[in-house]
């Protein structure tokens, strides 16, 4: 057992689902590891009220559990300060973001940047009610390239030219864009996506557009429930 | 031991109740069929009856045998106040501290888009309706505390406020008899952010 026990490593709770009548499957994003499964056992217990409050989503948590590979089991959780309060919108962007880890990463597949991504993403979400998304593009377009399908934004590949900011594009998403007069995206908006500044709403709509394309690429046909929620909730 | 036959059917057949086990279930069969005939056959019969009788209040959708419960009939219950819970479980624990005079809303879960759970399959189109009649006046959220029942209150508190609806949540924090000491930090942050004036 000791083997292969890890001790204290800092991650977030992405996803959890009862098991039994009082024990719970947890997705867990660790940061050396990546993207863990952990049976808690026993936490729903009313002794257990504390663990079960640190294995809320957003937390910052040290988990503690041992095992080899798929289903891990959990020792010991505890929270890592300063903790993270999401709120209304953000929070919905939270589930967001959640849900697209979740099927986007694979099980026991290192990637510690992506931690430092989400993690730094979430404190910035908190502090930012009017920013939330621009927050979200630049998170997604960090996401994207520490999975290795980075954007090429700059380069139209069909001419083998560089991206004009007056000029229209559409994009294929694991090529690039590509010149086009009834295109949705304007060069301008690519290019400050690359230089990681998005001012105008016309910007934030294109470049919205372009993540939901590249993500549905990647998602496989896969629908997000919580775009979905996110979209009833202001519509209505 | 032999697990065919009907015996065996009624032992698995127990299993299904929360913190009942293969073990627990023998013994609960056992004990019925050799001490206790007549209560079986009462328990039997019960369950039967309360199937094909109970089902969803049709105003705040919490199990009756009616086709409004006791509360939503009962003429001395404020109206106007609305009181938004996770499950029938939680409508008997407020009923129970007896400071609640208004009626209730249970959704029979909370929203959780990672679990394909949205705002359709908790009947908040039946809540809308209400919301939109013009009759009531105020809603509690009393979701859990967790993040999806947050996030449900917040989806709610949207709903009533574009009724125009005074919408409010219930306070968490730090617990009677609690002492700091032996609080954890989650409980006693949100006490701090939720404090309120001495007056």
């Amino acid at each position: 057992m000791s083997d292969h026990a890890i001790y204290l490593e800092p991650a977030f709770v992405l996803h959890s689902r009862a098991y039994r009548e009082s024990s719970l499957i947890l997705d867990v994003l660790t940061q050396r590891l990546g993207k863990v499964s952990l049976l808690a056992k026993a936490v729903k217990n009313k002794k257990n009220t504390e663990i079960s409050a640190c294995l809320q989503p957003f937390n910052p948590i040290l988990v503690s559990f041992y095992g080899n590979t798929g289903l891990r089991v959990l020792s010991d959780v505890e929270l890592e300060p300063p903790k993270i309060l999401l709120e209304g919108k953000a929070l919905y962007c939270g589930f967001y973001v959640n849900e697209l880890l979740k099927y986007l990463l694979h099980t026991d597949d290192p990637c510690p940047e992506i931690y430092l991504i989400y993690r730094r993403f979430l404190e910035q979400l908190q502090e930012n009610f009017d920013n939330l998304e621009t927050l979200l593009r630049f998170f997604e377009l960090q996401l994207l390239e520490a999975l290795g399908y980075g954007l090429q934004l700059t380069h139209d590949f069909s001419q083998d030219k560089a991206v004009v900011s007056e000029k229209k594009y559409h994009f294929i998403p694991d090529r690039g864009p590509v010149e086009s007069k009834q295109g949705f995206i304007s060069g301008d908006t690519l290019l400050s996506l690359q230089n990681k500044v998005l001012k105008s709403r016309q910007a934030l709509f294109e470049a919205k557009k372009l993540m939901r394309l590249v993500f549905d690429f990647y998602l496989q046909g896969r629908q997000l429930r919580s775009r979905t929620l996110i979209k009833q909730l202001y519509q209505s | 031991m032999q697990r065919n036959g009907l015996l065996g059917q009624l032992i698995q057949g127990l299993c299904c109740l929360p913190g009942v086990g293969p073990k627990s279930a023998q013994r609960m069969a056992f004990h019925l069929l050799q001490r206790d005939r007549t209560g079986a056959e009462q328990l039997a019969k019960t369950l039967l009856q309360t199937l094909d009788n109970i089902d969803y209040c049709q105003q705040c959708r919490t199990l009756t045998e009616d086709k409004l419960c006791s509360i939503c009939s009962h003429p001395g219950r404020d109206q106007s106040t609305v009181c938004i819970v996770e499950s029938p479980a939680d409508v008997w624990v407020v009923e129970q501290t007896a400071v609640f005079n208004g009626v209730y809303f249970v959704l029979h879960g909370r929203l959780s888009p990672l679990d394909g759970i949205g705002p359709e399959e908790l009947g908040l189109e039946l809540l809308e309706q209400q919301l939109s009649s013009g009759a009531v006046k105020e809603i509690i959220l009393a979701t859990n505390s967790t993040v999806e029942g947050e996030a449900t209150a917040h989806f709610v508190g949207e709903l009533a406020r574009k009724y125009q609806i005074k919408a409010s949540r219930i306070a968490h924090g730090v617990p009677m008899g609690g002492e700091l000491e032996y609080i954890d930090a989650g409980t006693l942050s949100h006490a701090f952010n939720g404090r309120r004036e001495i007056d």
